[in-house]
């Protein structure tokens, strides 16, 4: 090391890694680096792993605008909610007059309010799953030899086109489907079998509300795949690996617009 | 007025990114963003002068994330724990996956670890303004990034993960 400068310590190699060095210390911790080999290689790994993270998180931030974060909206939204909150904490000052000290259960209601995840339908998938996939005799109720009948059917029944997705070439041959009681009414259930008899399961409920992303559970030896099409609740479970099923969930998403 | 409109949608792409990539899950991360920006709107005229949009709205974020990761942990159950979520994008199913294998390596660091390395390595600031945004001294922040570079390293490096497994 050449006298006069300060020795290389770890600020100048994380320094080194986040590229926040000068030229001139960055061709010395360089020198140094070639005579400390070991070292030499976490660097590098590090730099490796910085530039990971940055690549694959990149695409999170080079999307189009959601309508949501335009700022005309988000500044109606902020209305709404004073608006809302006024109404909330009028209403809070009403009851606290009439119930004296009662009125503070409401303080618990002010702090919740939270979008809930789709799990009722993941509840009824499985229990769906569960009943029939073992079933021999008769595993459906309308064949895949009425497909086009099965789709109408199910469609009518509830009210809303029903994709009968063609998942043949990621292995899953159509069985057929049944109606089924929903938490709130009508809804739906395919049967389609692997090449080794493994059977998977698409459950269909008529929602509303926006399209969501995926959510993964596992429940013993079957995963489920749900999400939120926009005008169906959609839940893929099987005893397939998660990959595999989101894989097979990007089949079926674009017939289920 | 109309400026100022237009600087804060830039960053709100990168305020959901480091939302998304801190707390894993991106429906969690826009609602994250969107209360960041009313709290900036409603604080618009309190900001120092002087005092960069960027490095603002981060720390506006990152206070937020904290105040509701404590909420979170006060709460006694947690009925979802079971289940998460693989955030939808515009593209293929192998960047999914790979995004998804980056986010559950970074779900494995402490939060303040976590903050750190996105900060400096992913959103670009500079040690000032990422120890200003974390409320710590630089010190500090170095060494949170020290020990997460070092358990990246380690998580890695672990034989059957093979966790950054470039897919293409």
């Amino acid at each position: 090391m050449t006298q006069g400068t300060r020795p290389i310590g770890e600020d100048d190699l994380n320094a080194y890694v986040d590229g926040a060095l000068d030229d001139a210390r960055r061709a010395l911790v360089e020198q140094w680096l070639r005579a400390h080999p070991d070292i030499r290689r976490r660097v590098e790994k590090d730099i490796e792993i910085a530039r990971h993270l940055r690549e694959t998180l990149a695409p999170l931030g080079d999307v189009s605008l959601p309508d949501r974060f335009r700022m005309e909206n988000l500044r109606a939204r902020r209305r709404q909610r004073w608006a809302g909150r006024l109404r909330q904490v009028a209403a809070a000052v009403v009851l606290v007059a009439i119930s004296g000290a009662g009125g503070w259960i409401l303080r618990g209601q002010l702090a919740t309010g939270a979008g809930a995840a789709p799990e009722t339908e993941v509840v009824a998938a499985l229990a769906a799953h569960r009943v029939f996939v073992p079933e021999k005799l008769h595993p459906v109720e309308v064949s895949a030899k009425a497909r086009d009948h099965l789709g109408t059917w199910l469609g009518n029944r509830l009210g809303r086109p029903v994709p009968i997705p063609d998942l043949t070439d990621e292995g899953l041959t159509l069985m057929g489907g049944r109606l089924l009681p929903g938490p709130d009414g009508p809804a739906g259930q395919l049967m389609y079998q692997t090449a080794s008899g493994k059977r998977v399961t698409l459950y269909l409920q008529p929602t509303r509300g926006k399209a969501s992303a995926f959510a993964f559970a596992r429940k013993g030896d079957v995963g489920t795949l749900a999400w939120r099409s926009g005008r169906l609740d959609l839940v893929l479970t099987g005893p397939i690996a998660r990959d595999e099923l989101i894989r097979i969930a990007h089949v079926i998403r674009p017939a289920a617009l | 007025m109309k400026t100022r409109d237009q600087e804060i949608e830039a960053c709100i792409l990168h305020l959901r990114r480091f939302a998304h990539a801190l707390t894993g899950d991106g429906d969690r991360a826009d609602d994250l963003v969107q209360d960041t920006v009313e709290r900036a709107l409603s604080r618009w005229n309190l900001r120092k002068p002087g005092l960069e949009l960027r490095p603002w709205l981060f720390t506006i974020l990152r206070n937020l994330h904290i105040s509701a990761h404590r909420r979170a942990l006060r709460m006694v159950s947690d009925q979802h724990a079971d289940i998460e979520t693989v955030h939808s994008l515009d593209s293929s199913a192998e960047q999914r996956i790979e995004l998804k294998q980056v986010l559950d390596l970074l779900s494995a660091l402490p939060d303040e670890q976590r903050m750190a390395i996105l900060l400096v390595s992913v959103e670009g600031f500079s040690y000032a303004e990422a120890s200003k945004i974390m409320n710590i001294p630089q010190g500090t922040l170095m060494s949170r990034l020290n020990r997460a570079r070092g358990k990246l390293r380690e998580l890695v490096s672990t034989p059957p993960a093979q966790r950054l497994r470039r897919v293409k």
